[in-house]
């Protein structure tokens, strides 16, 4: 009985219980719950709020909850409250700060996740890298983004300075946020030029073991500093990780206070400049009023640098996925230095003063005058105006130095005023020691070998590029499974991308003004062997072999006996008698194909 | 102005230092020793130093009677310890194998009879004279010592890194880190 009593009881209560859970307004307890998580992390920002912003509406609340939030958060407390309409005009920032910013984020985003299979040791380095790039998914990607983006950096932080120049946007109060650039674009090279060594190639190496040899060209100190940034006379090991380090943690460390300081002059104190055109510019009143009329930060600038953001990233990838790929050469070697080392774009221009002149002058002093100039430009140019019209030296000066500049960089390229041997040069395109090369790209099957002879020895065959005539009929060359002649026929119809680069060969070394064809016709002047090595490995060896005329070195002229002109070779046969002498010179290069080794597109 | 700077407090220019201000640059002083302090020993710590077996250090190789001494051969090659070993008709080199313009590997041309470097094309002839290009001088050589079979010196390359004449027999040692600089070229 008792037992019912209770029981009855319990359910009255459970009943009651129920109509009141009934009766509140669940939907207002979940959303009032939801509005507090999301006030809390966004900076007390309603939902409602950011809907609001992102629909580029006005502020659903009073006082304006996004100024509140630029108080809150720390992030937005980085931005200014509001921006005059004209400094935000496209065409007279190009945004080209922002998008400094964007690709220093790119480049820590991408650069962390780098570093997880990395480890900057010679031996490990090199292997590293072609883990990244053949074993891991999305490895070359990666790497390709961060390669890309380090090159997008350095060049919109130049672009980003020579707007600055040319709209006078350093003036007055804004010198030291120009001085703080100028440290900015000194870390920013840095930092790029400090990871071009890490992937430890030959290029890498070479490019560095340059670079670092100017600072021994420097007038005090000049050992000591190569000493301390390759860690040896050459760089090895101890070079390797600091360059490391210099890489992952002083220049970013650097890169973050440096930005931070000039960001800070631009956000709090300055702000961006206005175009001259208003600021000088006799504008009518109306117009004036409108480009001096405040715009808020948020909600349409911050909308538009989201838009920029996924633009540019899906830029990025485009190019990645399709054209731009990070090249990686052979391992470094220090004992043996490639033809043609190029130094990084961006340093061409130096490459190009180093042809001029002095390693101490061009490579050293003038560098620094060149860039203590841009340090104290604001206080070097006196004249107040910004109008490009009223400071018609200014601009030229900044026209003739970027003209200077490009053209420096034209001339620091590899093949400019630098004489290497002909032959030398002939095959260092075909078969180059920085780059796969237009060999390595040809189709596997192409480069024929001719079959496996009946005594098990490996298929080969010989292309005569450049051969005396009547070669062509020697009964010795009639196996066309063996021999082949190159003919300078313009396109046969059996033509494929092998046949097409024998051709170019050929003519190279015909039109060549200093390779004569041997004179005793013992030797064509070029030719090709292709080996079938192994089953899946082809061996194809370039040969050119030439006679020269004896040139005077002081004079610059050939060297004559009576009215004719003296050989090299005969020459030499009197000077080392040890040498064999009475032969032409010969050039040889050659090259491994792996059937699987796809440079092939 | 003055007026206001004087209600605000009265540290003016001349006041003479306070026990608390001298003690607050003591303190000051000892972060600025220690800045400095801890620079001064993080160069020591990336100063390379160089032991003994690495590249710098004697490099011996053997006796003369191994090594060829014709005084028109190709140049012989010596690549760990970077050097070329070459005879003249004055007498013997070691000669650096790093380009005097930016430190690149150059090579031996037999087709030129010369040296060129790959990278910006600086020439040399056999024994080191400059030819053409930007390298500012001649090929840096190295200091050679003859030994005889009781371990005693016969011969050294002097201060000005003339070629040496070899007494036969001798046992040579290439002194990698006593570098002569090349003649600065005209
Ligand atoms: C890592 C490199 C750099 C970053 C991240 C950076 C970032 C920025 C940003 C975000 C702005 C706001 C305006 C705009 O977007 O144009 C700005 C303005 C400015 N920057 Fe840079 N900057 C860098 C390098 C430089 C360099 C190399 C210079 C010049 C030598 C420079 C000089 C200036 C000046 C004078 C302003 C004020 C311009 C104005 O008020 O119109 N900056 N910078
Ligand atoms: S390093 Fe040899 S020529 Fe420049």
């Amino acid at each position: 009985m008792l037992g019912s009593g209770l029981i009855r009881d319990f359910r009255g209560a459970v009943a009651n219980e129920v109509q009141r859970l009934r009766a509140h307004d669940w939907g207002k307890v979940v959303a009032d719950g939801t509005d507090h998580v999301v006030r809390g992390i966004m900076a007390g920002l309603s939902a409602r709020e950011l809907r609001a912003i992102l629909r580029g509406d006005v502020p659903t609340e009073k006082p304006n909850p996004r100024y509140k939030a630029q108080v809150r958060s720390f992030v937005l407390h980085l931005r200014p409250k509001y921006y005059q309409r004209a400094s935000t005009w496209f065409t007279h920032t190009w945004r080209l700060g922002w998008f400094s910013v964007f690709f220093f984020v790119v480049e820590t985003i991408t650069g962390i996740i780098l570093m997880i299979p990395y480890a900057p040791t010679p031996e490990r380095a090199y292997g590293d890298m072609l883990y990244i790039l053949g074993n891991i998914p999305f490895g070359l990607f990666m790497r390709d983004l961060h390669r890309l983006g380090a090159e997008g950096m350095v060049a919109v932080v130049i672009l980003h300075m020579a707007r600055v120049y040319f709209t006078a946007s350093y003036k007055g109060n804004r010198s030291f946020t120009w001085f703080t650039g100028v440290i900015l674009l000194l870390v920013t090279l840095v930092l790029s030029f400090s990871g071009y060594l890490l992937p430890w190639d030959q290029l890498a190496y070479w490019a560095v073991t340059i670079g670092t040899s100017m600072a021994e060209a420097a007038p005090v100190f000049g050992n000591e500093v190569n000493l301390l940034l390759r860690g040896g006379i050459d760089i090895w090991a101890g070079g390797l990780l600091r360059f490391y380090l210099l890489h992952i943690f002083l220049m970013p460390l650097l890169a973050i206070i440096f930005i931070s300081v000039h960001y800070y002059k631009v956000a709090r104190e300055h702000f961006i400049s206005l175009p001259a055109s208003v600021e000088e510019g006799n504008l009518p009143p109306e117009q004036k009023r409108h480009a001096e009329e405040r715009i808020d930060l948020i909600p349409n600038l911050l909308i538009h640098e989201v838009m920029l953001a996924s633009v540019a990233t899906f830029l990025m990838i485009l190019a990645v996925a399709t054209f731009y790929h990070a090249p990686l050469e052979a391992h470094a070697d220090p004992q043996a230095t490639p033809l043609h080392t190029e130094a990084p774009w961006y340093f061409l221009w130096l490459q190009g003063m180093l042809k001029l002149g002095d390693k101490s002058l061009m490579g050293v002093v003038l560098p620094t005058i060149i860039f203590g100039v841009l340090f104290v430009v604001p206080w070097l140019d006196r004249n107040p105006h910004r109008l490009a019209r009223k400071r018609p030296a200014a601009i030229a000066i900044g026209v003739i130095f970027t003209i200077v500049m490009v053209i420096l960089t034209y001339m620091g390229t590899p093949g400019y005023g630098i004489e290497t041997p002909p032959a030398q040069d002939i095959l260092s395109h075909l078969v180059p020691a920085t780059h796969p090369g237009p060999v390595k790209e040809l189709p596997w099957e192409q480069v024929e070998a001719g079959p496996v002879g009946e005594d098990g020895l490996p298929g080969r065959k010989t292309y005569f590029v450049s051969y005396p005539p009547e070669w062509v009929d020697a009964p010795a060359y009639q196996d066309a499974e063996a021999y082949e002649f190159v003919t300078t026929v313009e396109e046969g119809p059996e033509d494929n991308e092998w046949h097409r680069l024998l051709k170019e060969f050929k003519a190279e070394v015909e039109n060549h003004p200093k390779l004569l064809a041997p004179i005793d016709n013992q030797e064509a002047l070029a030719k090709v062997t292709v080996e079938h090595y192994h089953p899946n490995l082809k061996w194809v060896e370039f040969t050119i072999t030439w006679d020269e005329f004896a040139i005077d070195p002081k004079t610059k002229a050939v060297i004559m006996d009576g009215d004719r002109p003296v050989l090299k070779r005969d020459l030499k046969a009197s000077s080392q008698p040890s040498d064999p002498g009475q032969v032409p010179d010969v050039q040889r290069s050659f090259i491994a194909l792996h059937r699987d080794s796809n440079y092939h597109h | 102005m003055t007026a206001n700077t004087a209600a605000l407090g009265s540290t003016d220019a001349n006041a003479e230092m306070s026990r608390r201000e001298f003690l607050n640059y003591a303190w000051l002083a000892t972060l600025g020793i220690l800045t400095i302090e801890m620079s001064a020993v993080t160069l020591m710590f990336a100063m390379p130093r160089l032991g003994p077996g690495e590249f710098g250090g004697p490099v011996p190789i053997g006796s003369v009677d191994g090594l060829t001494m014709d005084t028109k051969a190709s140049p012989t090659a010596f690549n760990r310890s970077k050097f070329w070993w070459v005879n003249t008709d004055a007498g013997a080199l070691a000669i650096y194998k790093v380009c005097t313009h930016l430190g690149c590997i150059y090579d031996w041309k037999p087709a030129e009879n010369k040296y060129i470097c790959p990278c910006h094309g600086s020439q040399f002839e056999r024994d080191g004279k400059f030819i053409q290009g930007p390298a500012p001088r001649d090929l840096d050589r190295f200091v050679i010592r003859a030994l005889d079979s009781a371990g005693n010196e016969v011969a050294r390359t002097n201060e000005a890194g003339e070629p040496l004449q070899i007494p036969a027999g001798s046992t040579i040692v290439v002194e990698t880190g006593l570098r002569i600089h090349g003649q600065p070229k005209a």
